[in-house]
């Protein structure tokens, strides 16, 4: 099952601009976990890896978006 | 339904049974012969077809034991691998010949708890198994239930493959066995039931289960095995460049799959014994095929009498 978690903050990005912004512009795994949790979201790397294929992952403001994005994604998720 | 039974101290006739479970009278008469007292927990591990090829007139031979086997269990039922939870005759359900699938009982099928039998003769409890992080590549089936049951959540993570899905599946999630999202060295166990002939690129998919794997840690799978040979049975081959499979035999065979249950799951191949060597090339250390025959766990076959289950250590 889905963390609530990871559905509040999917949620949050999709709401707000000036967080859609910030999640365009973050590097790593952890950086989007750090900024998660300073937003108040309890996640870990883990529970974002487990849906990284899911279509709330989508959108066009994750940093993968574009050409290549697939494995992008995956790289992205991985840590490589 | 379930519970404890003196096992041991189980007779082989039926009148000296004490507390029986079931009544006496409703249970078969049972004079086991020697042959299938040697079915009872046979385990073998083979590192190779070669190791592997002189004993299997042998095995095919012990077939004919199978329906004396199931007689055995109709009486006795059989003990839980991990668990030794006893569960009784009235609790087990045989839906067919193909015992490999249809000796059911707590929502676990014959080769399910073959791979229990190896893990337990692996980690030595239950409590060891509850120490490791598994990756299941399955989340809808009673191997799943069962794991989900006696591991901690945090220890268990359990996906499916939902491309071209029939039905929408929002709280499992989409994982692909060649392109894993998880950080190297993720997991302790990696546990691969029925996949392996249907996955589209079987070594990339290893290097990624090697990847996801810590050092010394273990690959656990079944799938259908070209048990008589070193070379898999080619079917159909991936074309990267359309993104279709291409079939090899005349006709596409497609196995049952809960994902896709009107169209099924395609099968690339069936693996052969070379599966080991493959895995060798993709990074796993140590690898085997155990062999499991035992009516006391409920591990039965089909062709076989007993369960092939592939172990590869990192």
């Amino acid at each position: 099952m889905r963390s609530p978690a990871l559905d509040a903050f999917i949620a949050a990005i999709r709401t707000e601009e000036s967080l859609q912004r910030r999640v365009s512009s973050v590097a790593t795994l952890n950086e989007l976990v750090a900024l998660a949790q300073e937003r108040g979201f309890a996640l870990n790397p883990r529970q974002l890896q487990l849906w990284a294929h899911s279509p709330c992952f989508d959108a066009p403001w994750w940093p993968w978006a574009g050409e290549h994005g697939a494995n992008k994604r995956v790289a992205f998720f991985r840590g490589t | 339904m379930i519970g404890t039974a003196p096992w041991r101290s189980y007779s082989f006739c039926s009148a000296v049974v004490p507390e029986p479970l079931v009544q006496a009278a409703d249970r078969p008469a049972l004079m086991p012969s020697e042959g299938v007292l040697g079915l009872h927990d046979l385990r073998r591990r083979y590192r190779s077809f070669a190791e592997f090829q002189p004993e299997l007139p042998a095995l095919l031979q012990q077939g004919s034991l199978l329906d004396d086997c199931i007689q055995v269990t109709r009486a006795l039922g059989i003990l839980e691998p991990f668990t030794e939870e006893h569960i009784p005759p009235e609790a087990i359900h045989i839906q067919g010949p193909n015992y490999r699938e249809s000796l059911i009982a707590s929502g676990l099928l014959s080769r399910n708890r073959a791979m229990l039998v190896v893990l337990e003769q692996i980690l030595g409890s239950l409590e060891a198994l509850q120490q490791q992080d598994v990756y299941l590549v399955e989340a809808l089936t009673g191997f799943a239930l069962w794991l989900r049951r006696h591991l901690d959540a945090e220890r268990l993570i359990c996906s499916e493959f939902l491309e071209d899905a029939e039905h929408s599946f929002s709280e499992i999630p989409h994982q692909d066995l060649c392109a894993l999202t998880f950080s190297d060295a993720s997991f302790d166990l990696v546990l691969c039931n029925e996949l392996f002939e249907h996955v589209r690129d079987l070594d990339l998919a290893f290097r990624e289960i090697a990847r996801v794997l810590r050092p010394g840690g273990r690959l656990l799978a079944t799938c259908p095995l070209a048990f008589g040979q070193q070379a898999s049975i080619e079917k159909a081959r991936h074309n990267p460049a359309t993104g279709e499979a291409e079939l090899i035999l005349a006709e596409a065979e497609f196995h049952g799959d809960p994902v896709r249950p009107k169209l099924g799951s395609l099968v690339y191949r069936i693996p052969g014994w070379e599966l080991l060597d493959q895995l060798q090339a993709s990074g796993f250390a140590d690898v085997a095929i155990h062999y499991i025959a035992s009516w006391k766990h409920g591990v039965m076959g089909a062709d076989l009498p007993g369960l092939l289950v592939i172990e590869a250590q990192r």
